[in-house]
C-alpha cells in the first residue's frame, strides 16, 4: 500500500492488519491450550499423586500385562494391516483385477462400520472369539482402510516414468517395485500405520467385547469402579506415554524429507500391469478382505434383524438416540471445523515456525484416546468449571480436541486451493474487504468446509467412551444404546442402531473416497 | 482484512458453545418444575419400567442417566451438593454406602421405609433397598454333574479350578460379592482367594457375557448373578440352553443376597417427587414390576411376593451380610492389588 | 545391416493409430532425430524402442538382436537401452549418487568409483553427489539423468525430449554438453523432439513424422531445403510456398523466373517453396539485382539483431510474404521496396 502525504488516511492501515493476524494467533494458541487439556491433566494427576504412589500403581505386574497386549496387538496389526493394504491398493490401482473400481469402493466402506460393531458382527459368528488372536484379526478388518486410502491415492500420483525409468536401468518388475514404488510409498505407508496405531491404543468398545484387555479397557474398568480414581490417571499416563512413543517413532522415521514428484508437466495415466492367469486368482485377496470386512457384519445384522423382527424396532427409543446423535453430530462438527479455521488459514496464508508448532499441538492432543480426554474434561468441570458440567458443551470441546485434525486437513486443502490473489481482485474490482473474502476465499473453500463438517462428524458418530462419559443426562447416542444393549447380550436389540451407524455414515466414507480420488486428478 | 473474517467466523463457534452452555447446562429437572433426575446404575430395562409406570401414574417426567454403581457413586461424591441428581438407584448395597457415607442422602419418609423389613435396609434410614439378587454358579451342566460342582465360592480359587470359571470383576455385582467375603472371612482371607483367583479365573466384561460364553462351552462356570439365567430362559432362552444354576446355600460366602438400593440426594431440589419416586418403587406398585416384569430380581417389599420362577428368596440360606457396611473402595484396592482390575 | 532397424511398426491406442507403419534405421555410433508436432507419434516410437510398450505389428531389431517382432516383445530390463526422459525423471527417493549407480550391479567400490567418473563426464562436482534430486537445478538434473543412463553403457541412448523443460540458454549448453559425452563413449542416439532448430542443430540424421507416419528423412540440410510436402517445410521453418508454371528448368511465379532443383515428371502446374532467407530485400531500385519484383511494407516487427517484415506484391497484392531483414535496414510502414531471390526453388512433387 503506498500512501501520499496529502491523501486522507487509509481505512485500513497496515498496523491494524497485523494486529488482526495476531488476533488470530492468539485465538490459535488459545484454542491449542484447550487441546492440550488432556496431556497437561495426565501429568498434573501424576504430579498430584506423588511419584511413590504413582509407581506403585504403574510399576506392577497387571500393567505389564495390559503392555504385553497393547505391544503385542500393534507389532501385529500394524504390519498385516500395512500388508493387506498395499496389495489391496496395488491390485485395484495398478493391475487390471477385474471390477478394481467396485473393489476398491469396497475396500473404504468397512470405515462406515464402528469398529465395535465389527466385533459385534464377529462374535456374533463366532461366539467363542477372543484374545490377542480375535484382536488382531478384527482390527486389521477394521483399520485396514486407514492405508488403503493414503496408499491408493499415492499410487495413483505416483509418476510411472519413474517406473519405466527403472526398467531401462534393468530391473525387473518386481525390483522396479520393491526399489521405485515401495520407496515411495513410505510417506502414506508411515501416516496410516500411525493412525491406525493411535485407534488401536484408542479403542475400547472393540476390545472389550472380544475379552481382550488394553489400556484403555483397563482404564474404563477403573473408571466404572471408581470414576476419576487415581489408578485410571496412572493407567492414563501410561496410555499417553505409549501414544508419545508412536509419535515418536513415527517422527523418527518419517525424517524430513518430502518426496515431491521433480520436473513439471502432467503425469502419464500409470500403466495397468497384466496378471495374466493370475487375474482371477487375485480377486480372491479383495473378496476375503471385504467377505470379512463388510460380509461379517452385513450377516450378522441381516441375521439379528430377521431374528428381532420388527419388535426391536422400538420407533420412540431409536428415533430420540438418531436425533441426538444427529445433533450432537452436527454441532460437533461445526463447531470443530470452526475450532479448525483460525489455525487452517494461518497455516496457509501465514505459515511460520509458530503456525507450525500450534499445529503439532492439534495433532498431539488428538492423538490422546477418547478415554483421557473425557477424564481430564470430568475433572475439569467438576473442580474448575462447574457450570460445563455435563454439559453439551463439554462433549463439544471433548470432540474438538479429539477431531480437530480431521477438520483441518480438508480446510488447509480448500483454502490452499484458493489463491491469495483472488481476494485481491475482487478488492480491486471494489468490494469491501470482508466482502471480498466472502466472495473468495469463503465461497470457494465452502466444499472443503463441508467435507471437514462431514470428517468430524463421521468420528463423532462412532464416538462411545468420551459420550458416555461426558455427555449430559439423558442423552443416549445411537452408539450408546448400541453398547448398552449388547452388554445385555441383547444383540437383536442392538442390531438397529448398528445399522443406523452404518447407514449414516456411510454418505460420509463415500465423500471420503470421492476426496481421495479427486486429489488425485482421477 | 481477512481477519475480520475470521474473527467473525470463529465467534459462532464460541456462540455454539455459549449456546449449548445455556441450554444444556442447568439440569433437565431445573426446566420442569414436575421433573426428576436418576442417576440410574440399576439395569436399563428394569428402571425403564418403574419409570414408565411411576409417570403414568403421577405425571412427574424423569431424566435418567445412566452408568455403573461405583462409577456413578463416586461421581456424585465428586459433584458433592452440585450434583444434578435427585434420585440414585444401584444394583448392588456398596455404592449406596458410599455416598451415604459422605453424607449425602437425604433420610427417607418413614412411610416409604416401613415398606421394606430392616433386613433389606440400613438401620440409619438414609436409603432403602429395592430388590435383591442371589449370587450364583452358573455351570454347563452338558459338562459338570452336581457332584462335581464347588461346595463353596472359596473352593473357586483352588488349583483343580484353574481355567475353569469366569467372572466380571470390573462389575459392581461381582465386587459386591467380593465385598461380603470381605465382611465375612476378613482380609486375610479375601486377598488370598483373590490371588487364587487371578490365577484360576477369566474375565469377562459383564454377568450376561460371562453366562453366554459357559453356555457356549469356553468355560465350566461363572460367578454371577441369578436374574440373568431365568431373563434368558423368558425371552428364547438360546443363551442358556447348557447352563444351570447352583446355589451355594449354607451361609457361603457365594450364597451372599446383595441388596439394590435407592436413595435421594440431599441437595435434590425436588425431594418432594423424588420421594414420592422411592416410596413408590418401594411399594406395591415398584414390587409388582419385579413380580411381573423381565428383571426376574428378587421383590423386597414386605409380603411382596417374588416371580414364581425363583427359588424363594427364604430357601436361599443367605449369609447374614450388613448392607450398609459393604466396603467398596477397599474391594477396588484390593481388586486392584490382586492384578484383577 | 543398420544398427537399429525398424520395420513396418504399428501400434494403436483404442481408436487411435499412433504409430501406422513406420520404417527407420539408425546407423552405429549416429545421432538421429525424430521430429514431429506433438500427438505424432514420436514419443510412442520411443517407448516402443525401449520396451515400456509392446507393438501391434512391426520389428524392431537392435544390434542384430530382435526386440520385438509382432506383438511379443523383450521386456525393457532386458534391452540395455538407456533413456533420458523430458524432466530427468531422477528418483525423488535417491542421492544423486543413489540415482546414478541405480541400474548398477557392480560392487560397491566400483560403483562409487564409476558415479564419480560419470559426474566429471557430465561436468557435475563431485560433491553434488550426496544432494537430492530436488536441490538441483533443471539443467544438473538433465545431467545426472544422463549419467545415470550411462551409467550401465547402453548400446542405445534414446533421449525424451530432454531439454524442452530447460531455459533457453541453458537448453543449448546441456544439449552441447549432452551430444559431446555421447559422441565421445560413440553410442548411438535417438532424440526426439518438437522443436525444429533442436532437431536441425542436434541431428546427423533426421526423420520427421506427422500422424503415425514416419514422412521423411536424411541429412538436416536436405530436408529443410527440399521438404517432402508443404507441411513438412512449414514444421521445420518459415517457408514460402507459390503456385508456380515449371517449364523449361523453371519456375514462373510471382516472384519472376526461378531456377529449381529438380521437377521430375510434373511439369506444367505445381507448387514451390522458397526459405525467406533466399530473399534479399533491397529499399532503392538501384541497389537491387536486375528482375526485382517490387512490394510494398505492411508491418514490422523489431527483434533486435533482426526486423520481421510483412510484405504484399505490388502486382498481387494476395501474396504475403514474411521475411528477416538485418534491423539496420529501417524500413517504414507503407515504404515500397525490391525483392530479388537467390538459389533454387523447391519443387513439391
Amino acid at each position: 500500500m503506498t500512501s501520499f502525504a496529502d491523501s486522507k488516511p487509509l481505512s485500513l492501515p497496515l498496523p491494524r492488519f497485523r494486529s488482526g493476524t495476531r488476533g488470530t494467533f492468539v485465538l490459535a494458541i488459545v484454542i491449542a491450550f484447550l487441546a492440550l487439556l488432556p496431556l497437561g491433566f495426565v501429568f498434573w494427576a501424576t504430579a498430584v499423586t506423588g511419584w511413590e504412589a504413582a509407581s506403585q500403581l504403574i510399576f506392577r505386574p497387571r500393567v505389564g500385562e495390559l503392555m504385553t497386549n497393547t505391544l503385542l496387538l500393534v507389532l501385529f496389526t500394524v504390519p498385516l494391516a500395512t500388508l493387506l493394504a498395499t496389495a489391496l491398493a496395488w491390485l485395484t490401482e495398478r493391475s487390471d483385477l477385474p471390477f478394481a473400481r467396485i473393489w476398491s469402493a469396497l475396500c473404504v466402506a468397512p470405515l462406515a462400520i464402528p469398529a465395535f460393531v465389527h466385533s459385534y458382527a464377529w462374535i456374533g459368528m463366532w461366539p467363542g472369539f477372543h484374545g490377542l488372536p480375535a484382536g488382531i484379526a478384527i482390527s486389521v478388518t477394521a483399520y485396514f482402510p486407514f492405508l488403503y486410502l493414503p496408499i491408493s491415492a499415492t499410487l495413483r500420483l505416483l509418476d510411472p516414468a519413474l517406473e519405466d525409468q527403472a526398467a531401462s536401468l534393468g530391473l525387473s518388475d518386481t525390483a522396479v517395485f520393491r526399489r521405485v514404488v515401495l520407496p515411495q510409498l513410505r510417506l502414506p505407508i508411515l501416516g496410516g500405520g500411525l493412525l491406525v496405531g493411535l485407534h488401536l491404543l484408542a479403542e475400547y468398545g472393540l476390545y472389550a467385547m472380544i475379552r481382550f484387555d488394553t489400556f484403555t479397557t483397563a482404564i474404563v474398568d477403573q473408571f466404572q469402579s471408581t470414576y476419576n480414581g487415581v489408578a485410571a490417571n496412572m493407567l492414563a499416563l501410561v496410555l499417553v506415554l505409549c501414544c508419545l512413543v508412536l509419535l515418536g517413532f513415527d517422527a523418527g522415521l518419517r525424517g524430513s524429507r518430502r518426496y515431491a514428484r521433480i520436473g513439471s508437466g502432467v503425469a502419464r495415466r500409470p500403466r495397468k500391469i497384466s496378471l495374466g492367469r493370475w487375474r482371477y486368482v487375485s480377486v480372491l485377496l479383495p473378496l476375503a478382505a471385504i467377505a470379512f470386512a463388510l460380509g461379517v457384519p452385513a450377516i450378522t445384522l441381516s441375521h439379528w434383524l430377521i431374528a428381532g423382527g420388527a419388535e426391536i424396532w422400538r420407533m420412540d427409543e431409536i428415533g430420540l438416540a438418531l436425533s441426538q446423535t444427529l445433533v450432537i453430530c452436527v454441532v460437533g462438527g461445526i463447531a470443530t471445523t470452526l475450532a479448525a479455521l483460525p489455525i487452517a488459514w494461518l497455516s496457509v496464508r501465514r505459515p511460520s515456525r509458530k503456525s507450525r508448532i500450534i499445529e503439532g499441538c492439534y495433532y498431539l492432543a488428538s492423538s490422546m484416546p477418547g478415554v483421557v480426554v473425557a477424564l481430564a474434561l470430568v475433572t475439569v468441570t467438576v473442580r474448575v468449571a462447574l457450570p460445563l458440567y455435563q454439559t453439551v458443551a463439554t462433549i463439544v470441546i471433548a470432540y474438538v480436541i479429539m477431531f480437530l485434525p480431521r477438520a483441518l486437513v480438508s480446510l488447509r486443502a480448500s483454502i490452499a486451493q484458493v489463491p491469495a490473489e483472488l481476494e485481491q481482485a475482487a478488492a480491486s474490482l471494489g468490494r469491501s474487504p470482508v466482502n471480498a473474502l466472502w466472495s473468495t476465499t469463503v465461497r470457494l473453500a465452502a466444499p472443503g468446509a463441508a467435507a471437514a463438517v462431514a470428517l468430524s462428524s463421521l468420528g463423532i458418530m462412532n464416538e462411545l467412551t468420551a459420550t458416555q462419559m461426558l455427555a449430559p443426562n439423558g442423552t443416549r447416542t445411537l452408539a450408546m444404546a448400541f453398547w448398552a444393549l449388547t452388554s445385555e447380550i441383547d444383540y437383536a436389540g442392538a442390531a438397529p442402531y448398528a445399522l443406523l451407524m452404518v447407514l449414516f455414515s456411510l454418505p460420509m466414507t463415500a465423500l471420503l473416497h470421492h476426496q481421495s480420488k479427486k486429489i488425485s486428478g482421477r | 482484512m481477512k481477519t475480520s473474517f475470521l474473527l467473525a467466523g470463529v465467534a459462532p463457534a464460541f456462540s455454539i458453545l455459549a449456546f449449548s452452555v445455556l441450554a444444556f447446562s442447568t439440569p433437565a429437572s431445573a426446566q420442569v418444575a414436575d421433573s426428576l433426575t436418576i442417576y440410574n446404575a440399576q439395569h436399563e430395562g428394569l428402571t425403564k419400567e418403574w419409570v414408565d409406570a411411576f409417570t403414568e401414574e403421577t405425571g412427574i417426567v424423569v431424566t435418567i442417566r445412566n452408568g455403573g454403581d461405583m462409577e456413578i457413586a463416586n461421581q456424585i461424591v465428586q459433584e458433592g451438593a452440585n450434583s444434578p441428581a435427585d434420585v440414585f438407584l444401584t444394583e448392588n448395597s456398596p455404592a449406596m454406602a458410599l455416598v451415604d457415607g459422605e453424607g449425602l442422602f437425604e433420610p427417607l419418609e418413614k412411610a416409604t421405609l416401613d415398606q421394606v423389613p430392616e433386613q433389606f435396609r440400613p438401620a440409619n434410614g438414609h436409603w432403602t433397598g429395592i430388590a435383591a439378587r442371589s449370587t450364583v454358579f452358573a455351570y454347563d451342566k452338558t459338562k459338570l454333574t452336581e457332584d462335581k460342582l464347588p461346595k463353596s465360592l472359596l473352593d473357586l480359587a483352588k488349583p483343580e479350578w484353574k481355567g475353569r470359571w469366569a467372572a466380571s470383576p470390573s462389575g459392581a455385582d461381582f465386587q459386591a460379592i467380593v465385598g461380603a467375603l470381605l465382611q465375612l472371612k476378613g482380609e486375610e482371607a479375601t486377598a488370598a482367594w483373590l490371588k487364587g483367583m487371578k490365577e484360576n479365573f477369566t474375565s469377562i466384561r459383564g454377568n450376561s457375557t460371562a453366562m453366554k460364553a459357559v453356555n457356549a462351552g469356553q468355560f465350566e462356570g461363572a460367578v454371577i448373578y441369578h436374574y440373568y439365567y431365568f431373563g434368558d430362559q423368558a425371552k428364547t432362552g438360546e443363551n442358556s440352553k447348557n447352563v444351570s444354576l447352583h446355589y451355594f446355600k449354607n451361609q457361603d460366602p457365594g450364597a451372599f443376597v446383595s441388596i439394590s438400593g435407592g436413595g435421594i440426594l440431599a441437595s435434590s431440589k425436588h425431594k418432594q417427587q423424588a420421594q414420592a419416586f422411592l416410596k413408590w418403587v418401594a411399594g406395591k406398585g415398584g414390587q409388582k414390576i419385579l413380580r411381573d416384569g423381565s428383571s426376574f430380581e428378587y421383590a423386597v417389599g414386605k409380603d411382596e411376593a417374588s416371580n414364581k420362577a425363583l427359588v424363594p428368596l427364604a430357601d436361599l440360606q443367605a449369609p447374614k451380610v450388613e448392607p450398609a457396611e459393604l466396603n467398596n473402595a477397599k474391594v477396588t484396592d484390593m481388586l486392584t492389588a490382586a492384578g484383577i482390575l | 545391416m543398420s544398427f537399429v532397424d525398424i520395420q513396418a511398426l504399428r501400434k494403436r491406442f483404442g481408436p487411435v493409430a499412433a504409430l501406422d507403419g513406420v520404417d527407420l534405421t539408425v546407423e552405429r555410433g549416429s545421432r538421429t532425430v525424430v521430429v514431429g508436432p506433438s500427438g505424432c507419434g514420436k514419443t510412442t516410437l520411443l517407448r516402443l524402442i525401449a520396451g515400456f510398450e509392446a507393438p501391434d505389428a512391426g520389428r524392431i531389431v537392435i544390434g542384430g538382436d530382435t526386440m520385438a517382432e509382432g506383438v511379443t516383445a523383450m521386456p525393457a530390463h532386458k534391452r540395455n537401452i538407456g533413456i533420458v526422459a523430458q524432466d530427468g525423471c531422477l528418483f525423488p527417493h535417491l542421492t544423486v549418487a543413489g540415482n546414478i549407480v541405480f541400474g548398477m550391479t557392480e560392487e560397491q567400490s566400483v560403483r562409487r568409483a564409476r558415479a564419480a567418473e560419470l559426474m566429471e563426464m557430465v561436468g557435475l562436482e563431485r560433491s553434488m553427489l550426496s544432494r537430492r534430486p530436488d536441490e538441483l537445478s533443471g539443467g544438473q538434473q538433465q545431467r545426472v539423468a544422463l549419467a545415470r543412463a550411462l551409467a550401465r553403457k547402453p548400446r542405445l541412448m534414446l533421449l525424451d525430449e530432454p531439454f524442452s523443460a530447460l531455459d533457453t540458454g541453458l537448453r543449448a549448453a546441456t544439449r552441447k554438453a549432452v551430444g559431446d559425452v555421447l559422441k565421445a563413449e560413440g553410442i548411438a542416439t535417438l532424440l526426439v523432439t518438437h522443436d525444429q532448430s533442436e532437431a536441425l542443430g542436434f541431428a546427423d540424421q533426421l526423420a520427421v513424422m506427422r500422424s503415425g507416419r514416419l514422412v521423411q528423412s536424411g541429412r538436416p540440410r536436405d530436408v529443410y531445403s527440399r521438404p517432402a510436402d508443404p507441411a513438412t517445410a512449414a514444421f521445420l521453418g518459415e517457408a514460402v510456398i507459390l503456385r508456380a508454371e515449371l517449364k523449361d528448368g523453371h519456375a514462373h511465379c510471382v516472384l519472376g523466373h526461378l531456377p529449381v532443383s529438380a521437377y521430375g515428371s510434373s511439369a506444367g502446374q505445381g507448387m514451390i517453396m522458397l526459405r525467406p532467407e533466399q530473399i534479399n530485400v533491397a529499399e532503392q531500385e538501384s541497389t537491387a539485382s536486375e528482375g526485382a519484383i517490387r512490394g510494398r511494407v505492411v508491418e514490422t516487427g523489431f527483434r533486435g539483431s533482426t526486423c520481421d517484415v510483412r510484405i504484399v506484391l505490388r502486382d498481387d497484392e494476395n501474396v504475403v510474404l514474411n521475411v528477416e531483414v538485418a534491423s539496420s535496414m529501417d524500413l517504414a510502414l507503407g515504404q515500397e521496396i525490391y525483392l530479388n531471390v537467390t538459389g533454387e526453388a523447391h519443387v513439391f512433387g
